[in-house]
């Protein structure tokens, strides 16, 4: 049985623990919840890991394509670009996985082309990292639109729709 | 340099942050998470203390030498004078009901953004201070010292709180944890120690009756420039009254309404609601003066709550109305419904509000004498009075997010649904447990609605994004209505951020979109000048 076949396998018991580990970024209290309580509204960055995360697993199995991917990890990546995260924190859970799998496999290390078929499937993390990084950029310029035009957006338009800014952008009283 | 092992090169990345318990984890006041300080010019105009420039980042916060005396003084005070404070500080027995029901601790994942923890901020001190198990055992009775490090952690997670009260709807004591926010940023304003994006839009309240400060004439101006709008797209043309004495109805809402998009589309709405009734017998007027109806105040201190809203009483009574019709606000209503009746009222030289087109009496606000603009359309549309077409509405698909303040703070759950539902065909309700009084805050009340906190603004709006992601997939929902002026402002930002393709409306939007008026061209836009569906095709053909 190839390794990808044992990923298939196993993947539950994956998922389970690589959702832990993701948890345990957080504080005690947190992870306990995030863990814990299952209503995707009641605990909405619970729920967004753990589609994402399976997403993940799907498209390292060869299940889902990888261009498929952003839809499902967008809602992991957004939240952590806004949570006490530095940004290496806010996508290196994904390599998490490379973790759990070399440590669920390495008994198996010694068998033939096992080297050969964990390149192969650290080389996907990696191809899937660079897409966490893509959405984390997208997520922080978004930020970064919203502080800047939020403002004009809300007040200034409608001021100047009224035409009481002139055009040196002074309100005029 | 010998080789790595096998078992090394798998070691595990480091994942784990540093667990220690909440007391000894201190504050870490990061960037985006919290508000710029007051500005001392603010503080200064409302005699508020210790009014200086400084900077929460800053070791030195810049307190008077006696501090902690103030705040021991005033959390006695407080605890003399209000006996809910007394009992939540008493009364929490940690069951943990509370602790995953706040929108900032489910977005931010901070466990001091449990409203458990959030109380045990100020509860600590208060064991330390005015307990004798506290006094005795200390921290094994969950007592500390008041520190600068305790009244940093104090400022930082007090600002992290919208006061939506979604905690306290799940407390089997009933805990206010809104209330203890309260008077947590009381004791901090003791100090100085509020924010600028309160602080400053409550001396502007206080000096021009408004949050920007914009002055009469300019409000003025800006409601001219709607009744051109209005014109543009109905044909019609409104006449609205200012500072009218002798009218019979004032007519408040927040300033948000006049001065920010897509608020300013409800208050083109009030206007064409408002022309409807006239011939009905609706004698209304607005007042540039009562040109605000949120009340900054009420994140700062009772004493603060009160002098903005006595400003609104003040008015109805210099105008010699009978009562007042109050706009699509969150805060106000909680002021209003909450607090103004012992705290300014009763009032009783305005009239037990009836509408002067049903006759419906407005039993609830026979003591504050303020009608909410959702009930008084409710009643209307009830009693067959309005003239509508919904089809106007059907390039929209709207759901309702139950602002906070109205939901929670006085119960008007049914009233936006039964308007919505007549005078929209598309209406879709998020989850049952994010809706009505389990509503999610927008994540931007009680002051938060700055732009520098933009990532805690976005963590603690979360909860109600995900629910609006959900119908937006499950059934095309493209409009988030609301009847709260920090919503209207505050979800668009939110909305895209997390779900780009959803807008955001006032009720009465809906309502103006949907009101045949007598003597309208036909419509071919909404008031945001959107086609309106089957026109554009029809003027193509």
């Amino acid at each position: 049985m190839n390794l990808i076949s044992f990923l298939k396998e196993n993947k539950e018991n994956i998922l389970k623990k690589w959702f832990k580990y993701v948890s345990e970024t957080y504080q005690t209290n947190t992870s306990n919840f995030l863990i814990n309580k299952k209503d995707p509204f009641a605990n909405p960055v619970g729920s967004a890991i753990m589609k994402g995360l399976s997403a993940i697993l799907d498209a390292v199995c060869g299940l889902v394509d990888k261009k498929e991917l952003p839809p499902f990890i967008d809602p992991v990546i957004r939240i952590r670009a806004v949570q006490s995260f530095s940004p290496s924190e806010s996508i290196g859970f994904i390599l998490f996985l490379k973790d759990i799998i070399r440590e669920k496999f390495y008994k198996e290390r010694n068998k033939e082309n096992f080297i050969k078929e964990l390149l192969a499937i650290e080389t996907q993390i990696d191809e899937i990292i660079f897409i966490a990084f893509g959405i984390y950029t997208e997520c922080r310029e978004k930020i970064n639109d919203i502080k800047a035009n939020e403002l004009k957006d809300r007040t200034y338009k409608a001021f100047e729709r009224a035409g009481l800014v002139d055009k040196t952008d002074k309100v005029l009283q | 340099m010998s080789e790595p092992r096998p078992d090394e090169l798998i070691r595990k990345m480091e994942h784990k942050p540093h667990q220690k318990g909440w007391m000894d984890t201190p504050v870490n006041i990061r960037k985006g998470m919290y508000c710029y300080a007051s500005n001392p010019k603010s503080v200064e105009y409302l005699g508020l203390p210790n009014a200086r420039a400084w900077n929460p980042l800053d070791v030195d916060w810049k307190l008077p030498p006696d501090w902690q005396e103030i705040i021991h003084k005033g959390f006695r005070e407080r605890l003399d004078k209000f006996r809910s404070f007394k009992i939540f500080m008493d009364v929490c027995v940690r069951c943990g009901a509370c602790a995953d029901k706040c929108h900032f601790f489910i977005g931010t994942g901070d466990p001091k953004n449990m409203p458990v923890l959030r109380a045990e901020l100020l509860r600590s001190v208060y064991r330390n201070d005015f307990t004798i198990a506290g006094k005795i055992l200390g921290k094994i009775a969950g007592a500390r010292e008041m520190t600068i490090d305790v009244l940093k952690e104090w400022w930082y997670y007090l600002f992290q709180c919208t006061e939506c009260r979604r905690c306290s709807v799940f407390c089997p004591y009933g805990i206010d944890t809104a209330e203890i926010t309260i008077m947590g940023r009381e004791l901090l304003n003791l100090l100085g120690l509020n924010i600028d994006w309160i602080a400053t839009p409550v001396a502007n309240c206080y000096r021009t009756g408004n949050h920007l400060g914009i002055q009469p004439h300019a409000y003025k101006d800006m409601l001219d420039f709607f009744v051109e709008d209005i014109e543009e797209v109905t044909g019609v043309k409104v006449e609205p009254s200012f500072n009218r004495k002798g009218a019979d109805i004032l007519f408040i809402t927040p300033s948000g309404d006049v001065f920010a998009d897509p608020g300013t589309y409800t208050a083109m709405g009030y206007l064409i609601l408002f022309h409807y009734l006239k011939d009905m017998g609706l004698d209304i007027t607005w007042s540039t003066y009562a040109s605000e109806g949120g009340n900054f105040g009420f994140f700062t201190s009772h004493e603060t709550m009160k002098r903005l809203n006595k400003k609104m009483y003040a008015e109805a009574k210099r105008l010699g109305v009978k009562w007042i019709l109050g706009g699509e606000c969150g805060h106000m209503w909680r002021v209003i419904n909450q607090y103004m009746d012992t705290m300014n009222g009763p009032a009783d030289f305005l009239e037990a509000p009836v509408s002067p087109i049903t006759g419906t009496k407005f039993e609830n606000a026979r003591s504050t004498k303020m009608v909410h603009i959702a009930e008084f359309m409710a009643d209307l549309i009830k009693h067959k009075k309005l003239k509508l077409d919904p089809s106007r509405n059907d390039h929209l698909k709207v759901t309702y997010h139950d602002s906070c303040n109205p939901a929670r703070g006085m119960g008007i759950l049914e009233e936006p649904r039964y308007v919505i539902n007549n005078v929209c065909n598309h209406f879709y309700e998020m989850p049952s447990n994010t809706i009505r009084e389990q509503t999610f805050c927008c994540g931007s009340g009680a002051g938060l609605n700055a732009g520098e906190n933009i990532e805690l603004r976005m963590a603690g709006g979360f909860p109600r994004a995900n629910a609006v992601k959900h119908v937006h997939q499950k059934y095309g929902v493209n409009m988030l209505a609301c009847i709260c002026a920090v919503d209207r402002a505050a979800l668009p930002p939110l909305m895209d951020y997390w779900v780009p393709e959803v807008g955001v409306t006032g009720l009465t939007e809906l309502v103006a979109n949907a009101l045949i008026v007598p003597g309208e061209a036909e419509r071919t836009t909404d008031l945001r000048g959107e086609e309106l569906q089957g026109k554009e095709e029809a003027e193509d053909a």
